[in-house]
Order: structure tokens, then sequence, then C-alpha cells
């Protein structure tokens, strides 16, 4: 950094200097153009006044030169007439000429020819003036008025070539003039260009270095980024899967065993171990959420929902934890004109409202917590906005503490940690959900009173209509399920669910002990992880469709299992073949479900009893 | 009014203007600006044998006409004819060329009289111009006419015009006056005793009071003095020896006599200079060479009655010269004449406002 600010002020230093040059060039150009008017405009006025000098003396030629030749006394008179409009018109020229600083206002050469000593042709010009008013004056005879033509003609004669010549020195001034301001353009051009070359040399191509190295560095930067955020990913998915599977064996024998016959003792302590292992698995959860979201992987499935219904249910799963904190959990629904049934990412929402619903019941004792529902007021024809706010009545959050409480591994205070627990990456996760969905998260809150969190997005309208839900009841399938995984725990926790739903179910350890099984077995239905030893579920899953020698190879029903939770596991389990896909650990109801989703027509609890009524 | 009466003032404007450049553009001629009718057709005829590009001869009438046409510089011309009295002024005002005279003169040997023109008006511009010709200014007089009026007066005398008496009662037979002021007041000065070069405000009042006096009686003031007193009925003319020698010589039936007042008159001198020209000297040298040749340069001279300047410094005059010169300046009376020295600026302003004031009356 050291090494870019040198730069910094060495560049400006050079793009003042080239920026200088380029401002005198500027100046120089703009008075020369400035100067370059003013003589034009002088050189001008004086040709003018040369010129009216000429034309009156032509003009007065002619009349003398008619009077000489003895005109009649009528034509006589016309005669005068004119020859004292033209004598005007040079006296006022001549008057002109007479100002101050005006002779000096001509060229050197016109100037010299006005104020010489020899044949000044002012001085002649203003006896030519007074011939002429003896002229055209009443009292004269007519000897003199011919004497006085004759000599006044002759003396015009003699001076229009002078005043030709001061003309044509004004005129060539003028072309001079222009020509200088030529040359001058031409300099102040060249300085220009100068000034241009030495931007360019000392400022443009030294800075365009500048910002291409500092680019690359930039890009360098980011590779190593990118790379350390990929490595952070795969590592935080290896972790994820390492952790999660045994975990998820924990958890499932947790439920398995809990179907069992078990004291009061024994099923509180079952009780902790599966609480435990579910705050664990929502800690790898969120971290790993996080990685998602930064990692730019997370994409949002947007589909029809009722969103009341879904923050109805997710409040819902807190209520316990409301109930042994003393916590009036409720949920309140503004009317809306366009209902709730609408498009969005519930997925999304859910995980944002778990997160803040979580947060409000942990953070209050003895009060109340609220969620909200409401339609953004917005102009006709704008996008449609919801709201849902979170309020609490818990320990508020201080104004200082606001703004960074979302920043990732960010509390409140220290002591939050130690008093509620947490990672301190919910709101951050919270946020960054809110982002991709183009909404906002809004805080207000008030320390020791309460906070209220609200996400604000953006929703469409339902593509379709609302169906009614399908609800998860117990069923008995009486189908043969291989279950391929490499771990025993899920080997087992897997054969145990599917066994109390009627599955008979045969065990593989790894991909090739499947894909023999199917073909020796020949099941209804395999469980496969896609994660294996020997050979992977993926590219079993792609012999066993490959294998001509299985009857139903094509339709068979595989359904990938696995641990991480990344989309693109779930992309190339449906590229490699597999028709389903469960993320461990498996829910009773998430097996259930997909079961169902393979053999609809499997009747369920309360099927069976209507069946049986 | 005629259509051509209309333009003929025009066009002569225009060639005022613009000069023989604009006639010459195109051409290669020769230009030659002189006296008018100074020149015989021999003279052109010669130069185109030699020259087959051919020669224009423009004219003037009265020096200041010329002064002016030359003062307004870039004429076109190679050669001009000049008073010498004008030719510092000219040189002053950057309109001539120095010129190298391909005439030696040794001014050692020059007759006093003759080169007192030369000496007083050419002094500090010997580098402009070639000495040509050189005359006096008399009187030219209808001898029997005079002495029918005034039976007692003095032929010989500037009285004879300037005595008021005199010249009133020559009125009825004519006088003319030749139309150069400087001349006329400097012989006026010279008459009343005074510097004839003068120019103070004194003199000026006492010359201009005396031309005054006789202007009442005069016919005119004329620079076509051989024209107008061709036919004869003009008695008395103040004119150049030139055209005092000519009307004697060549009128027919006429009284004429040239007469250099006892008193003393002005010699004047006629040289060649070179006007100032943005062009190449092409014809420069070739027509000084050609009016300065021994078979054109006393052609020339003797076609005007003029005596050729040269060839009076060289002592080596033909018969026919030594007779103008004679004629033009009786012997005894080189010690009574004159030259005019060269007027500044404001002087000839001075002077000639003065001489235009005297002719309008005013």
């Amino acid at each position: 950094m050291a090494q870019l600010r040198t730069t910094k002020r060495f560049l400006r230093l050079r793009s003042g200097t080239a920026l200088a040059i380029l401002l005198v060039a500027s100046l120089i150009a703009l008075v020369v153009a400035l100067s370059g008017r003013d003589a034009v405009e002088t050189r001008t006025n004086n040709t003018t006044r040369i010129d009216a000098i000429l034309l009156s003396l032509s003009e007065m030629s002619v009349v003398f030169h008619q009077i000489q030749d003895g005109e009649s006394q009528s034509q006589n008179l016309v005669l005068r007439g004119q020859l004292r409009r033209a004598a005007h018109n040079a006296q006022e020229a001549f008057d002109a000429l007479s100002g101050p600083n005006v002779v000096e206002s001509f060229s050197p050469d016109a100037e010299a020819i006005l104020t010489r000593p020899n044949m000044n042709p002012l001085m002649e010009l203003e006896e030519v003036l007074y011939l002429a008013d003896v002229v055209v004056a009443a009292s004269a005879s007519d000897t003199s008025i011919n004497l006085a033509a004759k000599l006044a003609s002759d003396l015009s004669f003699r001076l229009m070539p002078f005043f030709n010549r001061v003309r044509q020195s004004e005129v060539e001034a003028a072309e001079a003039a222009a020509d200088d301001q030529v040359l001058y353009g031409l300099a102040a051009l060249l300085v220009t260009i100068l000034g241009v070359g030495i931007a360019i040399q000392f400022a443009h191509l030294p800075m365009e270095r500048y910002v291409l190295g500092a680019q690359m560095e930039i890009e360098r930067n980011q590779r190593a980024a990118e790379a350390a955020s990929e490595a952070k990913s795969m590592f935080l998915a290896t972790m994820s899967h390492e952790i999660r599977t045994p975990l998820n064996g924990v958890l499932g024998l947790a439920d398995v065993l809990s179907d069992t016959q078990l004291n009061k003792e024994q099923r509180r302590m079952l009780g902790m171990i599966s609480s435990s292992g579910r705050d664990l698995l929502q800690i790898i959860n969120d971290v790993l959420d996080l990685s998602k979201l930064e990692a730019g992987k997370s994409t949002l499935e947007f589909v029809d929902f009722d969103l009341e219904t879904l923050c109805r249910e997710t409040t819902d799963l807190f209520s316990g934890q409301a109930i042994g904190r003393d916590v009036e959990l409720s949920v309140s629904v503004s009317p809306s004109d366009a209902g709730w049934y609408l498009h969005a990412a519930p997925s999304a929402v859910r995980q944002v409202l778990s997160n803040l619903v979580g947060n409000a019941v942990k953070f209050t004792e003895n009060g109340k917590v609220t969620v909200h529902l409401e339609d953004m007021p917005g102009p006709e024809g704008a996008p449609r906005f919801v709201r849902i706010a979170v309020k609490d009545e818990g320990i508020g959050i201080s104004p200082e503490a606001v703004d960074r409480i979302f920043n990732q591994f960010e509390q409140a205070d220290t002591s939050t940690t130690t008093r509620f627990g947490g990672t301190g990456l919910g709101l951050s996760i919270v946020k960054r959900l809110a982002e991709t969905m183009n909404g906002r998260i809004n805080v207000h809150s008030v320390l020791h009173e309460g906070s209220e969190f609200a996400l604000i997005i953006p929703v469409a309208k339902a593509l379709h209509r609302k169906e009614r839900p399908q609800v998860i009841k117990d069923a008995l399938f009486d189908k043969f399920v291989l279950v391929a995984d490499d771990n025993r725990v899920n080997q087992m926790v897997a054969q145990k669910l599917l066994q109390k739903l009627g599955c008979e179910v045969r065990l593989a350890g790894n991909g090739e002990e499947a894909v023999k099984l199917v073909s020796d077995w020949m099941p209804d239905l395999v469980l496969m992880d896609v994660r294996m030893p020997v050979m992977d579920g993926l590219e079993a899953t792609r012999q066993i469709r490959a294998d001509l020698s299985i009857p139903n190879a094509q339709t068979l029903p595989i359904v990938g299992l696995s641990a991480n939770a990344l989309d693109e596991h779930a992309d190339a389990s449906a590229m490699a073949g597999m028709s389903g896909y469960l993320e461990k650990p498996i829910t009773r109801e998430a097996l259930i479900a997909e079961l169902l989703r393979h053999w609809p027509d499997t009747p369920q609890a309360d099927d069976r009893e209507d069946l049986s009524a | 009014m005629t259509f051509k009466h209309f333009l003929r003032p025009l066009g002569l404007a225009a060639t005022v203007c613009f000069g023989p450049t604009a006639l010459k553009a195109g051409e290669d001629l020769a230009w030659l600006y002189t006296w008018r009718a100074s020149t015989p057709d021999a003279f052109s005829e010669s130069f185109v044998k030699e020259h087959p590009e051919g020669l224009v001869i423009d004219t003037f009438m009265v020096p200041d006409e010329a002064e002016a046409r030359l003062a307004a510089q870039n004429t076109g011309y190679d050669v001009s004819v000049l008073p010498a009295e004008i030719v510092k002024r000219l040189a002053d005002m950057d309109a001539l060329m120095p010129i190298d005279t391909p005439v030696a003169i040794d001014w050692e040997a020059a007759p006093a009289s003759a080169s007192v023109a030369q000496t007083d008006a050419l002094s500090r511009v010997a580098d402009y111009y070639v000495p040509y010709v050189w005359g006096t200014t008399g009187l030219v007089m209808d001898v029997e006419a005079i002495r029918a009026r005034l039976p007692d007066a003095p032929l010989d005398s500037w009285d004879l015009l300037f005595d008021p008496q005199n010249a009133a009662a020559l009125s009825d037979c004519g006088i003319s006056i030749v139309e150069s002021a400087q001349e006329v007041f400097a012989i006026t000065l010279h008459h009343l005793g005074r510097d004839p070069n003068g120019i103070t405000t004194e003199d000026l009042d006492a010359g201009f009071a005396t031309l005054r006096e006789i202007m009442p009686h005069l016919r005119g003031i004329s620079a076509k003095q051989l024209e107008e007193m061709s036919s004869g009925d003009t008695c008395l003319g103040l004119v150049w020896s030139t055209v005092g020698l000519t009307l004697a010589k060549h009128v027919p039936n006429s009284n004429y006599t040239y007469v250099v007042p006892k008193e003393g008159s002005l010699i004047w001198s006629n040289v060649l200079v070179a006007p100032k020209s943005e062009e190449a000297d092409s014809h420069r040298s070739g027509l000084l060479t050609h009016i300065l040749s021994e078979e054109n340069a006393e052609t020339l001279a003797n076609y005007v009655q003029a005596i050729l300047s040269p060839k009076t410094f060289a002592g080596d005059m033909s018969a026919e010269q030594a007779a103008i010169a004679k004629a033009s300046l009786p012997e005894g009376r080189d010690d009574l004449m004159f030259a005019l020295r060269p007027l500044s600026g404001p002087k000839k302003y001075a002077l000639d406002k003065r001489w235009r004031r005297l002719l309008i009356s005013q």
C-alpha cells in the first residue's frame, strides 16, 4: 500500500503538470482568438473608413469633372447637390480618421502614409473638402467654381492612390493578422499536443499501468479468495457430512429408541440426547447455510404456498420452547384482498422466520412474542410486498449494537453468548436470505423493552390454484427396499424406519454390493447413499440403469441419500439417474412422503381405518 | 451629359488608383513615365526594334501629378523623367530606387550655370537619378502686340509681367503663366529681390501679394501652354524654355520670342529616375541605355528644345544643342540664374495651399 500511495502522489503531480500545460495552451488559444478578433475588427473598421473616403473621392471626382465640362445651370445645381452629399460623407470619414488614436490603430505601413509629411493624404483630403465647399458655395463666381473644381479634381485623382494604398495595407495587415492567428493557433495546438503527450507519458500511461497492476492484483486476490472460499465450502461440506453422518445416527437411533419401552428417567435422558443433537445439527446447518449463501450456491425455489400457514406452522415449532420460558406466542394476520396463497420462496421465508421467532423466544422471558403478517401498502400497479414482523418483549438491543447484529459471529454484547448461547450466525443468515429474496430486514428495538424484526419481501400472485395440503400419516408399504450406505448406524436407522413402515429391508455397504443385490434380489426401491467407498451411489445408479438384465432397470425408484446439503449433490443425483433425493438425517415424515411419491396408492392410516370400518 | 462623359472620369480614376500595374499584368512591356508630348514616335519605334516586348509611354502634364503618381508607389514604371526638385521628396518617401548611371559626369568641368540645377536640387540624392536635360524658365512674348500696348515697357525685364499696370495693359492680348507653383513663386520672389527659394511666411505673403495683383489680368494658369498659345492670341507667357523655344520655332507665322529677363531666372533640370516597383528590373537598364544612347539622347532633347545635360557637362554639344542652349540661356546671364531647391512636405503643402487660394481668388 505504501507503494500505491507513493504512486498516487506521483501521478497527481504529473497529471497536474499535464493539466496545467493544457490549461496554458487553452488560455493561449483564447488570448489568440480574442486578440485576433480585435485585430480583425480594427482592420475592418479602418478599411470601412478608407472605403468611405475612396467612394466619396470617386463621386466628387466625377462631379468635379462634370462641372469643368460646363454643364447647364440647372444641371450644375444638381451636380452641386451630389457634391455636397459626397463631400458630407467624405467629411464624416475624415472626422472619424481625425479622432484620437484612430490613425495609430492602422497598420504601420498605412500609418506611415497617413502621417508622413510629404503628400499627406489627410491634409490633402482636407484641401479637397475646402475646394468642394468653394464649388458648392452660392457666392462663388463661375470662374472660381471651375478653377476650384479643376484643382479639386486633380487633387482627388492624386489622392486616391494613397488611400488605395492605405486600404491595401490594411487588407494585407488583416491577412497577416489572420496568418499570425493561424500560426498562434498552431502554436497553441502544438502546446496542447505537447500537453497531451506529457499527460499521456507522465500521467495516463503510468496510471494505466497502475490501474492494470491494481486490477491484476485484485483479480489475483479474488482468485485466491475464491479458491479459499471454495476450499472453505469444500471443507464445510466435508465436515458437515462427516459430522452429520454420526449425528444422524445418534438422532435416528434416539428416535428409534423412543419407540421402545423406556422408564421415565431413560426417556428424559433420551429427550436430552435428542435435544442436544438437534441443537448441534442446527448449528451445523447454520454454518452450512451461511457457507452456501456466501458461495452464491444457494438457489431459492419459488413456488406457490400459503404464507399464513407457513407462518403459523413455523411459529408452532417454537410453542414448546415458548411454554417453557413462560412466553405467550401468537400469530396475527391482517386481512388481505389478494389472499395469502402466493408465489415466493417458502423455504427461505421459513428459515428467516424460524431464526427470528427462535431469537424472540430465546431472548424473552415471561412476556409476549407476536408474529404479525400484513401487506405493505404501495402505489397501485407496484409489486406486492408483504411484511412479517416478529415482536418480542425481551431484553432489547442497544442502538449502537443494532448495526452490528447482522454481522457474522456478532451478538448484541459478549454476555449474550454466555447467557443465551448461539453462534451469532442466525441474523447474518436472515439478512442474506432476505437480500437473496430481494427483500430486507428492518429492526426496531428498545433496550430492556423488546425488539421487532420485520422481514419485507416482494411476492407474486400464485401461478396455480390452491390445493389441499397432503397430510403425511402412517402407512404400511409391504415392499422390498434395499438400503445402500457405508455407515452402519445409518443403515440401522433406515432399516428400522422402513421395517416400521412394513418394508422388508436388505443392506449394502457400497455401490458395488448395491448393484449386485438389485440384480439378485430385485427390490421395489433403493435408498442409495451418494458417497460410499468402492463405488459411490452415483456410479452404482448409472450401472443399475444401464444393466439390461434387470427388468425394471429404467423404472426402479432409486432415492439418493446424502448428508451434504449443497444443492449440487441433488443435481448430480438426478443427472446420474436417481429418481428422488432425501437429505440425511432421514426423518420418518420425509421418508413416508418420499415413499408415497413412488407408491401413491399405498393406503395410509386413516384410509386403512376407513377400509377396516 | 452623355454616357461617354460620365465614363471618362471614372476610367481616369481607375487608372489613377491602380496605375499601370493593372495594365501591365500578364505583359512584359517596358514603361516610361515622362512629360506629355516629349517623345517622338521614332523613339518608341527604335526601342521596339531592339526590344520586341514593346514600350508604353505614360505621361504627365504638371510636376505635382508625377510626384503624386510616383509617391503612391508600385506604379510599374521602369524609368521616369522628373523635375529635379521633387526627387528628394520622392526618395524620402521611399518611392525611388537607386539607379546606376551609365553617364559619367565630371562635375568639376561642368559650367557653373548649367550645373547649378543639379547641385542645388539633387544634393544628397545622387544615387537616385541620372542627369537628363535642362532648360530655363522665362518669358515668351509677341513683341509687336506688346509694343502696340506698351511702347516703352522693358521687354527684357520681369516688370513686364509683375508690374500690375503692364499686366493690366496686356490683359486684352492675353497673359499666360505656367502651372508650376514653386517655379512661379520662386521667380516672383526673385523679381522682388528676395531669396527665390525662401518659404517663410513673409516670403509667402510678399510673393502671393504680388501675384494677386496681376491675377485679374491673366488669361490663365495652364499646363497646356503649348497648345493654348499656338493660336497666337496670347501675347505674353511665363513659360519653360522648351515651350517658349518651340513656340518661337515651330508655330507658323508666330511672332513669339523667348526671353530670359535681364534680372536672371530659373534653371530647371529634368532627371531620369527609377520608380520603386515590386516587379523585377527587366527593362530599366535597357530603357535607360536607349534614352541616353548617342542616337536617341540628343534627338529627344532637340524634340523638346531642351539641352542634354551629359553633353553640356562634357562640353561636347552639337550645333543644334548649342543653339538651343544659347536661346535658353543667353550669354552673360549665368551668374543671375538660380535653381529650385527641394521643399519639405509641409512647406510644399503651405505653398500649394496659397497657390490654390490664389487661383480661385479666395
